[in-house]
């Protein structure tokens, strides 16, 4: 959960919560659904930096990303009577992420090119261990997210759902609508791409 | 959707070295888009208020009004289909009301047509008293000026004279009457119309050749009428061959003529000459001469008074 989210209070700090503890999406979304606002706090607090970073990396673009975060979460809120746990809160939350996505760049024709900001967002976390290190890794950062951005789509929402949601292939199936075997294709093609060009 | 699943599975090594140069944990949504999703959140659970968020532009919701636009439009598609099949109803109603409303006058005009047919000679009577008698006194300019090869056409006309009366009455006799409507064009245009295509022939070249031709090519009735009398005019001064020439000539003359000796055959035989003696006494010649034609026809055995012989003397 992000750190400058605390549920039940607003934007903040969260408070330290044991996983074990902590209730499952299903649970906090039937919850809410039944009433309890406080349910959705903490179904937020656990998604938002997820999903946000999720647009971000797609859009590159800090306004585009907050439009269409409240527009999936908005989603979220007028389609709750309708949800049903057969999926995982998170497969339908970025299943809703990734058709407006989708919408988008439909509306647009073609993806933007990068912001000028684009490499220095995409490494914003410095290694303090030595000054060559953070150097070496900054580069890193920016060849990888350079290979992100030359992958086709279908692979590029394929290996971004995977490494930072750390969805197995099924969810990533459910949210994208392809089968189980072409996902696993994509994110193939697409580790072999960003391990050719990090290898460079 | 599928069956439920765990969503997530664990990274492989290689995934995850990578995932960490992507890890950017400090990118984040404001505190404000987190207060309006949250307000939005606590409305929407409290009841249907408004939500403070930003109106739907997602995919999903627009999804949904295209779901609810076509689940409207279904039944629109009925409610036309139902509209264009009462609309084609009464289209099929309202072409069997006029179809009948048709027929109903052609059943009519049928039965017209059968009681005319039953009363042909009741119709056809009729006609003469729609059309003045061009009775004239002879101009006699005309007469003057009437050369002598319309002479010759008016005799080889006259020679033609009883058979053409002969077949006219024939045909009146025999020829069942037009429908009321065929009647009364029939009407209007004998009475006022030009002559007919097989007079023009014979009348064409007498009127042409005349010194001061009226205007056959026009189309009022005055100058037909002046033709006409002077017809009349010429055969009051020629006698009875040329007299017999106009009566074929004139096609609305011989329908008139033929008309009135078909009244003349209902009368005995002593009434027919004496109205016979009456159109000749009157200066109708043609109907004098026509009617006694008849007679003949009709009773070859009677012998003509002698006042009357001299009127049905044969063409030299």
């Amino acid at each position: 959960m992000d750190a400058a989210f605390e549920p039940g209070v607003g934007p903040g700090v969260e408070p330290a919560v044991e996983p074990a503890l902590a209730p499952a999406d299903d649970a906090l979304m039937q919850a809410w659904v039944g009433g309890d606002a406080s349910a959705f706090e903490t179904l937020y607090g656990r998604h938002r930096g997820p999903l946000y970073r999720f647009l971000m990396r797609h859009l590159r673009d800090r306004a585009m990303s907050d439009e269409l975060f409240q527009d999936v979460w908005q989603k979220v809120i007028a389609a709750r009577e309708g949800w049903t746990p057969d999926a995982a809160f998170s497969t339908w939350l970025f299943r809703i992420a990734h058709n407006r996505l989708a919408d988008h760049w439909r509306s647009r024709k073609h993806r933007p090119n990068a912001p000028a900001d684009a490499d220095e967002r995409t490494a914003q976390v410095p290694d303090p261990s030595t000054p060559e290190r953070a150097v070496s890794d900054h580069e890193q950062r920016v060849r990888l997210q350079t290979a992100i951005d030359a992958l086709p789509d279908d692979q590029r929402i394929v290996v971004l759902l995977r490494l930072e949601q750390e969805l197995s292939l099924e969810a990533i199936g459910e949210i994208t609508g392809a089968g189980r075997e072409t996902v696993k294709s994509r994110l193939r093609y697409a580790m072999d791409k960003l391990r050719t060009r990090l290898a460079e | 959707m599928t069956a439920r699943h765990d969503p997530r599975d664990p990274l492989t090594a290689e995934e995850r070295a990578l995932a960490a140069m992507l890890d950017t944990p400090s990118v984040g949504p404001t505190a404000d888009i987190d207060a309006r999703i949250l307000a939005a959140a606590r409305a929407a659970t409290a009841g249907p208020a408004s939500l403070p968020v930003a109106p739907a532009t997602s995919v999903p919701a627009a999804a949904i009004d295209a779901e609810r636009r076509r689940r409207h439009r279904r039944p629109r598609g009925v409610q036309w289909t139902r509209v264009g099949g009462v609309a084609a109803s009464m289209v099929l109603v309202l072409g069997l009301g006029w179809r009948l409303a048709l027929e109903a006058p052609m059943q009519e005009a049928a039965a017209d047509m059968a009681a005319d047919a039953e009363g042909a000679e009741e119709v056809v009577a009729m006609v003469p008293l729609q059309r003045p008698v061009p009775v004239q006194a002879p101009p006699p300019r005309e007469v003057a000026l009437k050369p002598a090869a319309d002479a010759m056409a008016a005799a080889d006309a006259m020679a033609d004279a009883p058979a053409a009366a002969a077949a006219v009455s024939r045909k009146a006799m025999a020829t069942p009457p037009p429908p009321p409507a065929a009647v009364e064009s029939a009407i209007v245009q004998s009475a006022p119309s030009p002559p007919t295509a097989i007079a023009m022939p014979r009348t064409a070249p007498a009127l042409a050749s005349s010194p001061a031709p009226p205007n056959v090519s026009g189309t009022g009735n005055s100058a037909r009428a002046q033709a006409t009398s002077a017809g009349i005019a010429n055969d009051a001064a020629k006698g009875p061959r040329e007299s017999l020439d106009r009566i074929e000539v004139t096609g609305s003359r011989m329908r008139m003529a033929d008309v009135e000796i078909a009244d003349d055959a209902r009368l005995p035989i002593a009434d027919w000459f004496d109205r016979i003696r009456q159109r000749r006494d009157a200066g109708d010649l043609d109907g004098a001469r026509g009617s006694l034609s008849r007679f003949r026809a009709q009773h070859p055995r009677v012998a003509l008074p002698e006042d009357l012989r001299a009127l049905d003397a044969p063409p030299r």
